[in-house]
């Protein structure tokens, strides 16, 4: 069982994720948008983050980069869990520091397929 | 040199006003005067026109303007260029508009035919698992409470089959305690024969009757066991197949559970679908339609004025490097420059996503 922070900024989006997350066991808390993960992230200690990347206010690539600079995240597995399919702009999450790249809509065995990779 | 149209008409109104004033004089004058006036005046009106006009086949043709003089022609160009600028502007603006018009109306389709299919498909799944619960708990329910099995699971036909599971068990506690009660029974009697044979009231009981005494009870109590494990074996074969009923509705839920599993991923990918093109929706909402309407406004702003300029023929005239046009927004034919902002617009609304297939990763996961 992980801990893990959900952050999106759709509603809709964050339940399918939690439904998936906490029927396979996992603990999980969710943020609408990335100033809110930040509070989540100082307050506790995640084992993986999953992040869409378009959000109000600073997206998701950003909050990577965020999520980088904290010293008890550095090596935390992030995931971008996002529309988003251009290598262009998953370039962009790799530099940023984003573990790996899902694209909506995910498929909730491969969800979870992902997650038993990263966590090991 | 050629004398403007209106002037010359002018000239022959101020040539009858003069003439007017000496009218009176006709009715004193001998007539022969009045006729050699009026032929003298009329002579000098005509030479007057002739020197302003030319000839007079030329006078008498100017009498209507002409329209196709060229340079009539260049003037009523030169004036109408900025309504051809702003026709020319209405038309590409019209053009690119349409054309995003389209692209909206195809995206809406797309969302409409979208959440048609995640809501048929959440319906579906619904429904599918709201089946398949509903036969699981009546298999569970037939197993636990009712005194026949499943249907359609195993097929005995002894009494033993048609009871439920807690009945079994409550038909091994009875034969249990009756065997018990039999052994008790099996030793107060061996006891009081014991106890018989004891007995010292002058009458002491021989071996010969103690033998068939205690053999006596030997053989009621070997019928009881006897009955006891014929109906232990009846009982166990019942278990027995009761056990394989339950292996299979175990299965059976097992399976069902699997295809709730399958359904209730499908129904989250539906969701995900329907949160997709809401946002795709919302977008079109926003930025698109936002920027179409202010185009069309400010076009008809534009136009507004124009039409004012023109009614009050305050129009200037346009000349080769007119800034009147650049500050009225008659610049050029920006309908390119639109169809270009269309085209990004359109382009910023995505491709349609493509669901995840079941098994698979394929490209919708990457690990860095």
């Amino acid at each position: 069982m992980a801990f893990i922070l959900i952050v999106d900024d759709s509603n809709t989006m964050r339940q399918m994720v939690q439904f998936t997350l906490t029927e396979a066991g996992h603990e999980v808390i969710e943020a609408r948008d990335a100033a809110e993960a930040m509070q989540q992230l100082q307050l506790n200690n995640f084992d993986l983050v999953i992040s869409d990347v378009n959000m109000p206010g600073m997206n998701g690539i950003d909050l990577v980069k965020e999520i980088r600079t904290m010293p008890d995240y550095k090596f935390t597995p992030v995931l971008v869990l996002t529309t988003e399919s251009e290598q262009e702009i998953k370039q962009r999450g790799r530099a940023a520091g984003a573990t790996g790249w899902i694209v909506k809509p995910f498929n909730p065995e491969v969800l979870l397929s992902v997650l038993g990779k990263v966590l090991g | 040199m050629k004398m403007p149209i209106f002037e010359r008409q002018q000239l022959t109104i101020y040539a009858l006003v003069a003439l007017l004033p000496w009218v009176w004089a006709v009715f004193f004058v001998p007539v022969w005067v009045s006729g050699v006036a009026l032929l003298l005046t009329t002579a000098a009106i005509i030479v007057a026109l002739s020197l302003t006009a030319g000839t007079i086949p030329e006078l008498l043709e100017a009498e209507e303007p002409d329209v196709d003089a060229p340079v009539d022609k260049k003037a009523i160009r030169r004036s109408s260029r900025p309504l051809r600028r702003l026709l020319s502007r209405w038309s590409g603006i019209t053009h690119s508009t349409t054309t995003e018009l389209g692209e909206t109306q195809g995206a809406l389709q797309e969302v409409i035919d979208e959440s048609e299919t995640a809501v048929l498909s959440i319906s579906k799944s619904f429904r599918s698992i709201t089946s398949r619960s509903t036969q699981q708990i009546e298999y569970a329910m037939g197993l636990l409470k009712t005194t026949r099995g499943p249907g359609d699971v195993g097929s005995g036909d002894s009494t033993e089959s048609e009871m439920s599971l807690p009945e079994y068990i409550r038909a091994y506690e009875v034969l249990l305690n009756l065997t018990i009660d039999r052994l008790s029974d099996f030793a107060k009697d061996c006891l009081s024969a014991l106890q018989g044979a004891e007995q010292t009231d002058g009458k002491a009981i021989t071996l010969g009757e103690l033998r068939e005494k205690l053999r006596q009870i030997a053989e009621e109590n070997q019928n009881d066991a006897e009955q006891s494990r014929a109906d232990a074996i009846n009982l166990s074969g019942g278990m027995v197949l009761k056990n394989q009923q339950v292996n299979d509705v175990l299965k059976h839920i097992n399976t069902t559970a699997q295809e709730i599993r399958r359904d209730v991923n499908q129904l989250i990918v539906a969701m995900q679908f329907q949160d997709i093109t809401q946002q795709k929706l919302e977008r079109l909402r926003g930025p698109l339609l936002t920027e179409i309407i202010k185009s069309l406004g400010s076009i008809s702003d534009e136009t507004r004025v124009l039409s004012k300029q023109l009614k009050m023929g305050m129009l200037p005239l346009p000349s080769a490097k007119d800034p009147g046009a650049e500050s009225a927004g008659l610049d050029e034919d920006p309908a390119p420059a639109d169809e270009a902002q269309g085209r990004s617009r359109a382009d910023h609304l995505g491709s349609k996503p493509k669901p995840i297939s079941g098994g698979g990763e394929g490209n919708s996961v990457e690990l860095f």
